[in-house]
């Protein structure tokens, strides 16, 4: 089966740590206003030119993640042409990650055309929105995000959602998932809150939640409902594909790095926090990535992990991730409880999902999932066909 | 300090076969011969095949077009022997039928137990498979396991003659025949009644205990037209059925040009072997049908 073989470097952009809502799992510490200098942004924008052409990549990607990069708006045009202005012999695409309240119509005209993917984060429905990512006063952002949901799907079908599971909002997660379904969003992604106090007790009804889920993918794929779901469909994909190729994955470090407000360099988003550990620096924009380090953290990440022996779901584990592995055990090297868990009590509830869709010979299911060309059609219909909407309640 | 019990632990996993769908390793499930239908609008499947773009990936049939291959039409039921096994072609043996059947739905994600009991309106009998999550399985019909409705008398039944002398000699003839085990033992007491009314119930009482295990013509009836709307598809698969007769490979057949005996074997191998592929597509075609209809 076709694996992608195209080469890209993932490179994040911290534009500013400040936000202007107070999630509940927040990662990234606190959220005072230092934001990317323009010198900084520029010499950014050069080191990651300058890393792309050595590495002769097909591809660079260029991710704005927060803070809420919003909140430096014009800063985030300015970086976006500049990159535009300089001609490469790679290709060079933008994505954007915002708690969407300052998502404007105007801001999202401006950002549709220099063609930004903009994905949102949001965790379900009014009540888990409200309760887990409140404003800087405590208020709920829910009711603000209402008109955004419509300007974006209006902009982009296929805009991505967000959803971050916590041990509180994970007794609803299937009615999250199909709460925004039907506000029409196709592409959904959940992510467990690693650093959550997970416990057998409170994954009992994450595991009931993902049965409900089941049978909620179950109906909405026989009845050929053409959506994505990460938790489903990522597990699903590593047994039909098989286990990600190295130039499907992040390769800490080096396929994938983070650039802190100060031009800091580290491994992936979740080591930029406030910026004040030392031990996840890789580097600087200015002097480039400190080898020692880089290296030093990558092999820690990549060692095997000798508690998962003779594991026969280590290839589609997601074990392998060491920003998950670290959020929950606070190291980079060893498998996480809670991963494992959730493996475990994951992969079972999927793959009898899948069995009984690839029993039915279900069409949408063989080609979403066996199809390369899935994704280019799939994409043509949502974009090229100007959707109806339907109610997919 | 001790570990709460409640703690998430990192505990391999010693065994997994859940997954039962292709992986990355199968062949590929797009190019499988029978097509896959396009999950795409018309608009685009038009656009694409005009682009020449769809290739040989997909296939644009619609929904429904796959046929029920094992109609009671096709079964050869009800079955008419002949008096002096002349004639007739030979059957496959179900033992051999029952393995080709059950590898096609277990290679088709089906997970089928044996001699299941099934029950409905007054239709009483075992199924040789059936998966009880899909509520989808089947019933071979052969030689030993059809009920008296099922098969043609070569001689009618005088129908002047006494019902319990008829009782009478079909008991006898199956005790001689058919019957083994605690069964003939029961149908041997139950002929050596005298009375009447005790040798009606005996009777009742054998066809009760032997009859689960066979298949009557209203059963095999009920089971093909069961409507669909109730999702519960269970082949009735007979022998008797001419897409699996064996007519190549005997003197009787292959009389006009005589053979010798090796060669006779070896022409009644390859047949046996394209009436198998004949059987395996059906069973192929059957599950394609029943997903067609919403299993
Ligand atoms: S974390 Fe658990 S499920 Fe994953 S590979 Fe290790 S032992 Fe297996």
């Amino acid at each position: 089966m076709l694996k992608n073989t195209q080469k890209t470097l993932s490179a994040t952009f911290h534009l500013t740590h400040n936000c202007n809502i107070r999630c509940t799992y927040c990662y990234t510490g606190e959220k005072f206003g230092s934001g990317m200098s323009p010198e900084t942004a520029s010499q950014a924008i050069d080191f990651c030119l300058s890393q792309a052409r050595s590495q002769e990549v097909d591809h660079l990607e260029i991710v704005f993640f927060g803070g809420e990069p919003l909140l430096s708006y014009p800063l985030l045009c300015s970086v976006i042409d500049e990159f535009r202005g300089i001609q490469t012999p790679f290709e060079i695409s933008f994505k954007m990650s915002t708690n969407g309240t300052l998502l404007t119509e105007e801001i999202m005209e401006e950002l549709s055309r220099r063609k930004v993917y903009v994905s949102i984060s949001m965790d379900g429905d009014p009540s888990v929105q409200n309760r887990q990512r409140p404003d800087v006063q405590g208020r709920g952002t829910a009711e603000q995000l209402e008109p955004v949901m419509d300007r974006l799907l209006r902009w982009n079908p296929c805009a991505n959602v967000n959803a971050v599971v916590t041990p509180e909002s994970a007794p609803v997660l299937d009615q999250s998932v199909k709460w925004l379904r039907e506000q029409g969003f196709s592409y959904i992604s959940t992510t467990l809150d690693y650093s959550a106090n997970w416990t057998l007790e409170n994954l009992k009804p994450l595991k009931s939640a993902y049965e409900r889920l089941a049978t909620y993918y179950l109906e909405r794929t026989l009845a050929g409902d053409k959506f994505y779901i990460s938790c489903f469909d990522e597990k699903i994909r590593s047994h039909a594909r098989g286990p990600l190729d190295p130039s499907e994955r992040c390769v800490l470090g080096y396929r994938q790095f983070s650039i802190a407000p100060s031009g800091r360099l580290y491994p992936c988003v979740q080591f930029v926090g406030e910026d004040q550990d030392s031990s996840f620096v890789i580097g600087d924009v200015r002097t480039g990535f400190n080898e020692t380090n880089r290296n030093s953290i990558f092999c820690c990440s990549e060692q095997d992990k000798p508690e998962c022996d003779g594991c026969a779901l280590k290839s589609r584990c997601s074990s392998w991730c060491a920003c998950v592995n670290w959020q929950s055990t606070g190291r980079i090297d060893q498998a996480s409880p809670v991963v494992c868990e959730h493996e475990r009590m994951l992969l079972p509830i999927v793959d009898r999902v899948a069995s009984r869709l690839w029993k039915r010979r279900d069409p949408l299911f063989i080609h979403k999932h066996y199809n390369p060309a899935f994704p280019v059609f799939s994409f043509l219909e949502d974009l090229v066909l100007s959707p109806v909407k339907e109610n997919h309640s | 300090m001790t570990r709460k019990n409640s703690s998430p632990r990192v505990k391999p996993v010693r065994k997994y076969n859940i997954a039962r769908y292709p992986s990355h390793e199968d062949p590929d499930p797009i190019n499988h011969p029978q097509p896959v239908n396009f999950p795409f609008r018309k608009e685009l499947v038009a656009t694409l095949a005009t682009l020449g773009i769809l290739g040989t990936k997909a296939s644009l049939t619609e929904n429904g077009s796959a046929k029920n291959p094992f109609t009671l039409e096709q079964s050869g039921l009800p079955h008419q022997p002949s008096m002096f096994g002349t004639g007739q072609p030979s059957y496959l043996a179900d033992k051999k039928a029952r393995e080709v059947i059950d590898r096609v739905f277990r290679e088709e994600g089906f997970t089928l137990k044996s001699n299941v009991p099934y029950q409905e309106e007054d239709n009483e009998l075992v199924l040789d498979g059936f998966d009880e999550n899909d509520h989808t399985g089947y019933v071979l019909a052969h030689f030993k396991n059809l009920e008296k409705d099922a098969l043609i008398p070569w001689s009618p039944v005088n129908p002047n003659s006494d019902p319990i002398d008829q009782l009478r000699s079909r008991l006898q003839y199956k005790v001689k025949n058919e019957f083994t085990g605690k069964i003939k033992e029961h149908a041997q007491r139950t002929l050596e009644l005298t009375d009447e009314a005790r040798f009606r119930k005996g009777f009742a009482d054998l066809e009760k205990e032997i009859g689960r295990s066979k298949l009557s013509l209203k059963e095999a009836r009920h089971l093909a037209t069961i409507p669909t709307e109730k999702k519960e598809f269970i082949a009735v698969i007979s022998l008797f059925d001419r897409r699996f007769h064996i007519t190549r490979g005997s003197r009787k057949f292959d009389a006009a040009t005589p053979k010798s005996a090796d060669e006779l074997k070896k022409t009644r191998e390859e047949q046996v072997g394209e009436v198998l592929k004949n059987l395996e597509k059906s069973v192929r075609q059957y599950l394609e049908w029943a997903r067609s209809q919403g299993l």
